[in-house]
């Protein structure tokens, strides 16, 4: 029978196989391996946030293939570790394909049992050899194999060591149906066997996952499953409820982490039989990690990637010299004069012209912008980018700031997210997946929307503002402060408990060139595959805008509010083009200032307001789909206020103070 | 805890969970009765906590399981984890360790279920060698060959047996 909660899903005739395991374990690189495609790489646990398809063909047959998002374990501990779950329980999967890091083979081998206690199609992979190997670990892969029941691969995804054999035994597997390979006599017995053998007979079979997990999961207290489970057998829940209820109050245990010490207990023994280890391990670049993780030396070593790999690399690098040339040089001088040609011969009408060619022409600014401007600049951001994500810097980067976190709100979970912002914020929003907590989850969400600058923004920014050093000073300053500002003020705010920190450190790992490159490429791919549209769709709605004269209209109205702040008319345009994307409305005063339209002060203003404004169509979607359209929609209305009203108080303090940068 | 007016007994952050969505939650410092709703005070919660998940329970728990579990075998039980204190050893929040140094887990203290979760996935077990590594900025420790970054709230609900 099928549960009336649980979605169905159409079979497929081929066979299924999902990848799980806990986070950075190399799932994702496993993927790649087998599908030939590729999905994002990189040295942190919490890359992989939703569940991504793919297709292989494996022994002449077609397979789906699953990446999963990692978990720790069964029963999730924040939002984008449950849907590996509910991959297994509503879908038919053939084959389970746990990988594990195997110098950890202790600490991951109990998901190992809670997948078997739910179905006996495993295998396990033994990731990371090449990492085990270099500690002097060393495993009987074969006995563990005896003592499990289940094949047991030694891999090295990244050279794709073990991935044939694992190639092997999945055709053979569906050669033979996927039939269970093991007796299903439990590998863990609880030291409440008889108690969950009677909860077991209470529950209705289910098609995906064997009565016996479904019990444990009841015992240790999933509110999900207790949900579901109550609708076709809520004598189940009432007695699972009198058994946790017994176990906690009468003997002063907490049935999750009983059944995880006992879980424990059988790991140790199977360890103690396979696991051998000489030596301490720690990895290549252990000596280095000190200096990252120890504040003295690590808020220097942070400074030093933001001045070299952000302000010299990307800003002065990308947003002044390469921009320079492909806008200044190759556009101005060659293409857009060329393109004017040959439209004003090929084209008679006017109208259809100026479209393609015209001041705000699809060619000469929309594409300009997007390859002139954004490409450049993005490429650069997401090089350094990867290069920080595969080396295993972000979570030591979080754990030096999660003190500085913990006073939005936050914890250092969310520094990924709020670093990955830097990249592009809608792909940020979607990582705030990763944090435990909804309060924590909001609060991101407003400050990705607010206080955090995208790359291409970024870019011009500071290309702009690289002449004036002391107003790139004050634009920091400002950005920060209203970043904190706000976070603080949030954290007040927002009902819900104080955030609490645990990361896993991964070992610092030398970032492979072919995943920095063939990522960087993805991504830049991704990017402008977003703005292209966007870019060639605002110089449309423009051009109709001015043939129906609405867009003098919006113009005029918007001159108003801009020249409270203190900017020129002509600024109202860069405006309207931030309604479409903050980083068009940045691309329109690159080309206002180039044309020595705004002063000092004006730049510095001009660049804190369209920082601060909405965020992307893009992003607004992602909002909606993450947060909800009332949280949404109230974060839009919020930022599109707040934003000129720091830039007005920007500008009056100026005023007053009689400062002109 | 147990309460006073229909005898049940529970445990205090079931008794919490029971205020959820109450304006004055944070500021109160009463207790609901899960079962009855009656409004108790706390009796000195941290030692009855302590008592429960802390040392004493753990010991009985592994102890209990020891005698009837099949496929556990005695010479395992014997070496397992044993939370008597020697003599010179004590036993100290994690924070309090020196950088550097090792102990043994001996207990998880008073907390709620989501950090006893995240204990769970960290592997922090009774019996199990931990390393402390740094304090500061947040408290980063090895078990095993991972290691794991915390902040000091958490890590200081891990306790270790330390001969220092
Ligand atoms: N040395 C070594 N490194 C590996 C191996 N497999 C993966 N890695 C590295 O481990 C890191 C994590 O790999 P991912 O594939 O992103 O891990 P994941 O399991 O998908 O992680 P999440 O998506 O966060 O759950 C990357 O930096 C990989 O280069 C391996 O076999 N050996
Ligand atoms: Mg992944
Ligand atoms: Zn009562």
């Amino acid at each position: 029978m099928s549960w009336a909660g649980f979605k169905k899903v159409r079979e497929l005739k081929t066979g299924k196989i999902a990848i799980v395991g806990a986070p950075n374990v190399g799932k994702s690189v496993l993927f790649n391996d087998l599908t030939g495609s590729y999905v994002t790489v990189s040295n942190y646990p919490g890359t992989t946030v939703e569940i991504l398809r793919g297709r292989a063909k494996i022994g002449g047959s077609e397979f789906e293939v699953i990446d999963t998002p990692g978990m720790y374990s069964l029963i999730p501990l924040s939002e984008e570790e449950g849907v590996a779950r509910e991959i297994l329980i509503n879908e038919s999967i053939d084959l389970i394909v746990h990988v594990i890091d195997a110098k950890n083979l202790e600490r991951m081998l109990p998901l190992t049992f809670e997948l078997l206690e739910a179905t006996p199609g495993v295998v396990l992979v033994l990731n990371m050899m090449d990492e085990a190997r270099a500690s002097g670990v060393s495993i009987d892969h074969c006995l563990l194999e005896e003592m499990l029941g289940i094949p047991v691969i030694p891999a090295v995804s990244i050279s794709g060591e073990g991935i044939d054999r694992l190639k092997e035994i999945i055709a053979k597997r569906f050669r033979s149906g996927f039939s269970p390979s093991r007796q299903a006599s439990p590998i863990v017995r609880y030291s409440f066997e008889d108690d969950l053998r009677e909860l077991e007979s209470l529950i209705p079979k289910e098609r995906h996952v064997s009565s016996r997990c479904l019990a444990l999961w009841l015992l240790k207290g999933d509110e999900e499953i207790r949900a579901r489970i109550s609708l076709v057998a809520p004598d189940a829940v009432r007695r699972a409820e009198a058994i946790r209820s017994d176990r906690a109050c009468f003997r002063g245990r907490i049935p999750e982490y009983e059944i995880a010490a006992e879980q424990r207990t059988v790991t140790r023994r199977i360890a103690s039989q396979v696991f051998e280890m000489e030596g301490e391990g720690g990895g290549r670049f252990f000596h280095w990690d000190r200096y990252l993780m120890k504040p003295v030396t690590g808020i220097p070593i942070l400074l030093l990637v933001l001045y070299f790999g952000l302000y010299q690399f990307v800003g002065r690098l990308g947003a002044g010299t390469l921009v320079g040339f492909i806008e200044g040089t190759v556009f101005e001088k060659y293409l857009n004069p060329f393109f004017v040609s040959v439209s004003a011969r090929l084209i008679p009408w006017e109208s259809l012209r100026d479209l393609l060619t015209g001041e705000y022409g699809m060619i000469t600014l929309g594409l300009r912008y997007a390859i002139a401007l954004i490409l450049p600049i993005v490429t650069l951001f997401f090089l350094v980018f990867s290069v920080l994500e595969d080396s295993g810097y972000l979570p030591r980067l979080a754990m030096l700031l999660d003190r500085a976190f913990k006073k939005i709100g936050l914890s250092g979970r969310a520094v990924i997210p709020m670093v990955l912002g830097l990249g592009c914020d809608t792909m940020a929003t979607m990582v705030t997946r990763t944090l435990p907590t909804k309060r924590e989850r909001v609060i991101s969400t407003v400050l990705l929307a607010l206080a955090v600058p995208c790359s291409a923004q970024l870019g011009v920014i500071f290309a702009l503002l690289s002449r004036h050093p002391e107003a790139l000073a004050v634009w920091a300053a400002v950005i920060g402060g209203v970043f904190f500002v706000t976070g603080f003020f949030s954290a007040c705010l927002l009902p819900g408990e104080r955030a609490s920190f645990y990361m896993e450190l991964p070992p610092l790992r030398a970032p492979k060139l072919s995943n920095i490159l063939v990522k960087t490429f993805a991504r830049v791919k991704w990017y402008l595959e977003e703005v292209i549209p966007l870019f060639l769709l605002a110089s449309f709605l423009i051009w109709i805008g001015r043939l129906t004269h609405t867009f003098d209209f919006t113009i005029a109205a918007l001159e108003k509010p801009v020249s409270w702040l203190g900017l020129p008319p002509e600024s109202a345009s860069a405006f309207l083009f931030g309604f479409f994307r903050r980083d068009y409305g940045v691309a329109g005063l690159y080309d206002l200032s180039r044309e020595g339209i705004l002063n000092g002060n004006q730049v510095l203003i001009a660049c804190v307001a369209l920082t601060l404004f909405l965020p992307c169509i893009a992003q607004f979607l992602m909002n909606i789909k993450e947060r909800g359209w009332k949280t949404a929609t109230a974060i839009s209305v919020f930022v599109l206020f707040f934003s000129f009203g720091i830039a007005y108080g920007l500008n009056w303090v100026l005023l007053k103070a009689g400062v002109s940068l | 805890m147990k309460c006073s007016l229909c005898g049940f007994e529970f445990q205090e952050n079931e008794g919490r969970s029971v205020c959820e969505g109450c304006v004055l939650a944070k500021s109160c410092s009463l207790i609901k009765c899960p079962r009855c709703h009656f409004e108790l005070v706390p009796d000195s919660e941290v030692t009855q906590w302590e008592r429960k998940l802390s040392l004493g329970a753990i010991i009985r728990s592994f102890l209990s399981r020891r005698k009837g579990v099949p496929g556990e075998t005695p010479a395992r039980a014997a070496s397992g984890p044993s939370e008597i204190l020697k003599c010179g050893e004590k036993v100290i929040p994690l924070p309090d360790l020196q950088p550097n140094n090792r102990g043994k887990i001996a207990g998880i203290g008073f907390c709620d279920r989501n950090a006893l979760r995240k204990m769970m996935v960290m592997g922090v077990f009774p019996g199990v060698e931990i390393e402390l590594i740094q304090r500061f900025p947040s408290c980063v420790f090895r078990i095993g060959q991972s290691r794991f970054t915390v902040d000091r709230e958490l890590a200081s609900l891990i306790h270790v047996k330390s001969s220092g």
